[in-house]
């Protein structure tokens, strides 16, 4: 009982490809879930446990077109990594979803200028606005 | 010595009274002619002397001579002259002196010389005991000259006396105007002295008491006032004529609420003890009332009582104070963000933990929604999801509510237009406004009114105190109306919200966390606003009665008082 693939996928406005998005996120229920949505959604997803398999996947390519990224300031080196994937990546758009928004802001600010900051919990039409927003 | 016994002449003359002779003194007698009047020397006198002149001239010299061998053997009285070409000077002038004596003409001339040797005399310190003993022995050296003249000499002997007699009198009133003269001196310097000294005084005790910095009330027994400071000028906005002579207790209010009980039982306690205690100072305690400013508003002042009582002086109570409305309000402040801090750190760490699993309920209740939706499920079953959505969104909110208001963001201060602020907050709650038909009216000076502040967070405040009175007045039957107002003041800006709806009532606690009359309400707006404005530091009041509520914000116009809140930076 998917409802997956009932909305067209959604296009880059310059490719025309389907935009692709990697959702990192350490939770895999929760993960699980956004991913479901997102793709009915019509984006084409795919999953990363953590910053580091995240960063190994797009330095693997293709470059997705979107990183949605569960952070935290408790996960040390995340920042770090993060910043190293936006210097070697500059096109790729960061959306970063956070319990903590203002240290987030801070940190990933200073790491990835440009990124976007969601808060927790996540109000999915806001974050479908902003998807569609930045690609 | 014959000099003070009466002459056969005088005592021809009755002396009914005090021995003086009765004889009314003319008008504009000179003090020569009072002095002759006195020894009762006459124009026979001075023609006896005149006819003697002869006879006693070849004896000058000797007389002269006798008088400074007499000195040379005394060494006190010799000390007094500079040395012999002096005495050589002086033995001459003597010989004058006598020849002077002589002259038969005793007029004012005379009584103006012998008046200059008297003030040679004083001038060279001859010591007045000399004086008189000189003239002793003169006197005794030209009587005995005249008694070997025989009984014709009895009556020059009397004249003799009697000038001589002049003579000393004349010198020594010499020595009593310079008596005078130096006592009159002595007096003026001491005046001056005591001029500067009192001048001093005044300068030192009224500069110290004015330009304290603590408030100075001087009381007399009954409590009146009788000095009143600059700072106490400062403090309560009274004028001094406005309050001397008026009860300390009645200017400022000081009524019985906190220690003002205390205060007044201590003035009672001076006034009683008034007449029995001796000048011993007693000093009261420290004591913490509320007083009221001329303008009717209550500042807090620590009061220190000396009863110190003097004979010389009304004021027999000083009241020292000082004003502790500020320090206490820092105080508090400070208490209070400390209080904040902690909470904040906890609410960061709650945070984390609640958004968390939310972020988890939420995605999967938007998932099970949309499901839910698309099979075609029974509207109670979607609507049943909604109300776990709307809660979850609720529980988000208080959670981002609460942090903003246990641990806000620093302030970004800087310069403010009030005009575009209030313009941007009428245009935003416009959509809120307009379905309830709720006029919302801007009443703003037209002169620009800039501020040092956090623009958006001023903003948030406005819009959170804006919204509110919306809904309050949106529920009501009758047009509702909302004013957006700002006066500039020297040194602050404030701002009015006011509405015309129900008001609040008097013991709701609005400005507590979590009190809220919404049903969807988390209780927190107003607790933010007041610590944005807190933060500011202004202050943020609430007047409200059926029809008008206001809600009134200060805020000095040069910013937040010290820069730590605007450097003060959330920690991880």
């Amino acid at each position: 009982m998917t409802p997956c693939a009932i909305h067209p996928p959604v296009q880059a406005a310059v490719t025309g490809r389907p935009v692709s998005i990697l959702v990192v996120d350490g939770a895999p229920k929760t993960a699980t879930v956004l991913v479901k949505l997102l793709r009915v959604d019509g984006f084409v997803v795919e999953v990363a446990a953590d910053a580091a398999a995240a960063e190994a996947r797009v330095e693997r390519g293709p470059q997705p077109d979107i990183l949605v990224m569960d952070v935290s300031p408790a996960r040390a080196g995340e920042v770090e990594t993060l910043r190293r994937i936006h210097a070697r990546h500059p096109t790729l758009r960061l959306v970063l979803v956070t319990a903590h928004p203002q240290v987030a802001e801070r940190l990933a600010l200073g790491a990835a200028p440009g990124c976007r900051i969601v808060t927790k919990p996540i109000d999915y039409s806001g974050l479908l606005r902003l998807l569609e927003a930045v690609t | 010595m014959v000099i003070f016994t009466r002459t056969e002449r005088e005592r021809r003359i009755p002396l009914p009274n005090h021995g003086l002779p009765v004889r009314d003194p003319p008008a504009a007698e000179t003090r020569f002619e009072e002095l002759k009047r006195y020894v009762a020397f006459a124009a026979e006198d001075a023609a006896l002397l005149r006819s003697f002149r002869d006879v006693a001239a070849p004896h000058f010299a000797r007389i002269a001579q006798e008088f400074y061998d007499r000195i040379r053997q005394h060494d006190e009285a010799h000390a007094v002259f500079t040395g012999e070409a002096q005495i050589a000077r002086l033995q001459r002038s003597l010989v004058l002196w006598m020849e002077r004596l002589f002259g038969g003409r005793y007029d004012e001339a005379y009584f103006e010389d012998t008046a200059q040797i008297g003030r040679v005399h004083v001038k060279v310190g001859l010591p007045q005991r000399y004086m008189f003993t000189a003239m002793a022995l003169i006197r005794s050296s030209l009587l005995r000259i005249a008694e070997a003249a025989g009984p014709s000499g009895l009556a020059v002997m009397d004249a003799i006396s009697r000038l001589l007699d002049l003579e000393l009198a004349i010198m020594l009133e010499s020595y009593r105007d310079n008596f005078v003269a130096r006592i009159q001196q002595v007096e003026r310097l001491e005046r001056q002295a005591l001029g500067a000294s009192l001048a001093r005084t005044e300068h030192r005790y009224v500069n110290a008491v004015e330009l304290a910095h603590v408030i100075i009330v001087g009381l007399d027994a009954q409590g009146s006032i009788l000095l009143f400071n600059q700072e106490a000028e400062r403090t309560t906005g009274f004028a001094r004529d406005e309050v001397i002579g008026r009860s300390l207790l009645d200017c400022l209010a000081i009524d019985e609420i906190g220690e003002g009980a205390a205060l007044r039982q201590i003035l009672r306690g001076f006034a009683s003890a008034q007449g029995a205690a001796s000048e011993r100072e007693v000093v009261s305690r420290a004591i913490e009332t509320a007083v009221s400013t001329r303008a009717g508003q209550r500042r807090s002042v620590l009061w220190q009582l000396t009863h110190a009582p003097s004979s010389g002086d009304d004021v027999c109570v000083f009241a020292i104070g000082r004003d502790t409305t500020d320090e206490k309000a820092l105080l508090a402040r400070t208490k209070q963000q400390e209080k904040l801090a902690a909470i904040g750190t906890l609410a960061a760490g709650l945070a984390h933990e609640i958004r968390n699993p939310l972020n988890g309920a939420q995605l999967h209740v938007t998932y099970l929604d949309r499901s839910l939706k698309k099979s075609g499920a029974h509207p109670e079953l979607i609507e049943t999801v909604g109300v776990v959505a709307d809660e979850i969104k609720r529980l988000g909110s208080l959670v981002t509510e609460f942090l903003a208001f246990a641990r806000p963001k620093p302030l970004l201060v800087k310069r403010v237009s009030v005009q575009t602020l209030l313009d941007r907050v009428a245009q935003m709650v416009a959509a809120q406004a307009h379905p309830h038909g709720v006029e919302v009216a801007l009443d703003v000076p037209p002169q620009p009114i800039e501020i040092e502040a956090d623009g958006a967070k001023l903003e948030q405040v406005l819009l959170n105190l804006t919204q509110n009175a919306i809904e309050a007045v949106a529920g009501e039957a009758g047009a509702g109306r909302v004013v957006l107002r700002a006066r500039r003041q020297p040194q602050t800006v404030s701002f009015e919200i006011e509405d015309n709806g129900p008001g609040i009532p008097a013991d709701a606690p609005i400005f507590d966390a979590f009190f809220s009359t919404k049903p969807q309400g988390t209780g927190l707006g107003l607790s933010i606003s007041y610590r944005i404005v807190t933060d500011h530091g202004g202050t943020l009041d609430v007047d409200s009665k059926r029809g008008c509520t206001i809600f009134r914000i200060v805020l000095p116009l040069d910013g937040p008082p010290d820069s730590a809140n605007r450097s003060r930076v959330e920690a991880t």
